[in-house]
């Protein structure tokens, strides 16, 4: 054998997964250096136009509101709803992804239009400032500080956020993590679950999984370099703290239940996994679901069985946690 | 997603489209994906629903563009007023595609592919309609298909990759190996048997043929057939790997009837001979007379009259030299043409 490199073997693509991706990408993706930040950036933001426009033809109603950071900056806070809304709609804050360093509030708005569709939701979604410019705490702190605007806000909003969800995707998942510890340690607002989505948690990438994905979807490459632009120099350090990393969080009482999924084939799999049974070790509540053979992102080829399982779990998740099944 | 996929649509002037249709079915094949995804394939590149019905399997599967289930009707014919392609196997299956109107410039390999595979995984799938017995014949066959032996190999639980090799004995020998089948060849029945290349010998007689891939067992077969030939009570167990030349002479001489020399009619003579046959074997299978009479459980003295014997028949010495290798040659020529099996 003449190995070079030494990438542990990894758990195989699921085939209907691994067809698309070929289709989509046409081989394997160069990974995302810092110079491409700003490009993704821009298609982000153009993105984010088409959703602006998808709000209007569904005729969803759009309150924008201001939170106020630490350290005194504004952060755009957008809620969203249908006209019909009602008073028991269930409200979530949801955070973007995109690796601590890119994305915009309305990335990802596919969950935003199916919550708010489907359980007649009130979601409310946060521009927090993105490393490497903003680097800790300024994600999650803005991050949080929305979550304080939105129980400030909430009898303005009619919603109970003690019955509603703080969610997010990949490195919003993360920072939903996050807003719980800091909740949690400030005596802040109290959510009634997380919802945790291929979640970014442990800055030490040196998982299992983190080594057998050198390449892929958002892989470890990519994945050191979303951490280093978040901790700066406190990256590679013995002791970042948790509420930058929830991985390092040794204590993990008193959290909301958690909804925990992520892919058996990603760089993410064992700090889910981890961060899980911490959950459950505490003595608190969280529902695992690692899908055979997903990639990082996997949920977006949503014609694929996998995708539709992932779907079907979150959804039932949500119907217990809201204490309701969707309605029409 | 959707939208990026869908786009092929647009763009199926391209070759490039085609050449994504080709490798999104051949990644689905590579990582053993099952029914459902190859016509959720064909539908969601497309943008259309696409269906796959097998009478035989009682399989109706539809998808929409967006890669939901659809209700289907339970027989083949509707689908034949659309854009279709049939599994091609006499089977009946029958995938299509229900795009309105004019086809898309690409709808003739989306079905084909989508086809093919569908076949594929059906037969991967599927259990076999093959026994034991089958299943070697048709591995040890020089003229079977690779489906064929695929299905085959699967049948006898032989993984794919793994060094084999075939063992052929006479047919009433007990058989010691669970893959094993007697199987008529041109010179009666043998017991022929597929073990691991690291197998052990078996006891009694038998032909060894070289190890190799699941494929090419037939090769191995037919080594082990002229091996078992060529061997003998004294010396019972004949690797092909050790013929060396022998064994291209032994080929030879089996495709070639004709092939023949004097030498061959004076060896006939020797076996004629009670002692003949152990005699001979015995002298070429050790390097003295002394050694042959020990192997043979006699006399050396009555040993060495018997070679005396033997090379006033043969008419050349056949202790050292030339004479054994002439010896050697002449009695697997004497054997290709004379040894039979019996039922």
């Amino acid at each position: 054998m003449t190995h070079v490199t030494s990438s542990p073997a990894a758990p195989p693509l699921d085939p209907e997964l691994a067809a698309a991706l070929a289709l989509q990408l046409g081989g394997d993706p160069s990974p995302i250096g810092i110079d491409d930040v700003a490009v993704k950036r821009a298609e982000e933001a153009q993105v984010a136009l088409e959703v602006l426009e998808q709000i209007k033809e569904r005729d969803l109603v759009v309150v924008e509101g201001t939170a106020t950071s630490h350290d005194g900056a504004h952060v755009p806070v957008s809620v969203v709803h249908r006209k019909d809304r009602g008073p028991s709609s269930p409200v979530i804050l949801y955070i973007h992804g995109g690796g601590m360093m890119m994305g915009n509030r309305w990335s990802g708005a596919d969950v935003i239009f199916d919550w708010v569709e489907h359980y007649n939701a009130v979601v409310a979604t946060v521009e927090y400032r993105l490393a490497p410019e903003h680097p800790f705490p300024a994600p999650q702190e803005d991050c949080y500080a929305a979550l304080v605007w939105l129980e400030e806000s909430s009898r303005r909003l009619g919603v109970n956020l003690e019955a509603g969800l703080v969610a997010g995707i990949s490195a919003g998942a993360g920072l939903a993590a996050s807003v719980c510890l800091m909740a949690r340690d400030r005596g802040g607002p109290r959510v009634g679950g997380q919802l945790l989505l291929a979640p970014m948690l442990d800055d030490r990438n040196d998982s299992v999984s983190a080594r057998q994905f050198p390449r892929g979807m958002w892989n470890r490459q990519e994945n050191e370099l979303g951490w280093r632009s978040l901790l700066g120099p406190l990256h590679g350090a013995d002791d970042v703290p948790y509420v930058a990393a929830p991985a390092r969080c040794a204590d993990l009482r008193g959290l909301p239940p958690a909804f925990i999924e992520v892919g058996s084939a990603e760089v993410f799999r064992d700090e889910a996994v981890e961060y899980a049974s911490k959950l459950w070790a505490a003595g608190g509540e969280a529902e695992l679901h690692v899908w055979a053979g997903g990639f990082h992102g996997f949920q977006t080829f949503d014609h694929t069985a996998l995708a539709r399982a992932s779907a079907g779990a979150l959804r039932s998740w949500m119907d217990r946690r809201l204490g309701f099944t969707g309605r029409a | 997603m959707k939208e990026l996929l869908q786009r092929l649509g647009a763009l199926d002037e391209s070759a490039s489209a085609a050449l994504k249709i080709i490798t999104f079915f051949d990644t689905l094949l590579e990582q053993g994906a099952g029914i459902e995804p190859f016509v959720r394939g064909a539908a969601v590149l497309s943008g259309f629903p696409a269906g796959f019905a097998h009478p035989v399997h009682r399989i109706w599967v539809r998808v929409d563009g967006e890669g939901n289930r659809l209700p289907v009707e339970e027989t083949a014919e509707a689908a034949r007023s659309w854009p279709h392609k049939d599994l091609g196997d006499g089977s009946g299956g029958i995938v299509w595609l229900e795009r309105p109107g004019t086809p898309g410039v690409n709808d003739a390999l989306l079905l084909e592919r989508a086809a093919s595979g569908l076949h594929i995984t059906l037969e991967r799938v599927s259990p076999l309609d093959l026994d034991d017995a089958g299943a070697i014949e048709v591995l040890l066959s020089a003229t079977s298909t690779d489906d064929a032996r695929r299905k085959a190999a699967r049948r006898l639980r032989l993984r794919e990759g793994s060094l084999v090799k075939v063992v052929a004995a006479p047919a009433d020998a007990a058989p010691t190996h669970a893959r094993s089948a007697v199987l008529g060849t041109q010179v009666g029945p043998m017991l022929a048997a597929i073990v691991e290349a690291a197998a052990p010998d078996p006891a009694g007689r038998a032909g060894v043929g070289d190890p190799g891939p699941i494929r090419e067992l037939d090769r191995s077969w037919s080594q082990a057939q002229l091996a078992l030939r060529v061997g003998s009570r004294v010396s019972p167990v004949t690797h092909w790997s050790d013929l060396g030349a022998l064994g291209a002479l032994a080929q030879a001489a089996d495709a070639n009837p004709a092939v023949d020399h004097e030498d061959l009619a004076a060896v006939a003579e020797v076996m004629a001979e009670q002692w003949g046959e152990d005699t001979l074997d015995a002298l070429l299978l050790t390097d003295s007379v002394r050694a042959a009479a020990q192997l043979l459980g006699l006399h050396h003295s009555t040993v060495q009259a018997r070679q005396a014997q033997v090379e006033t028949i043969l008419g050349f010495r056949v202790g050292a030299g030339l004479g054994r290798a002439r010896l050697a040659a002449a009695l697997v020529l004497h054997r290709v043409r004379t040894v039979r099996f019996a039922g």
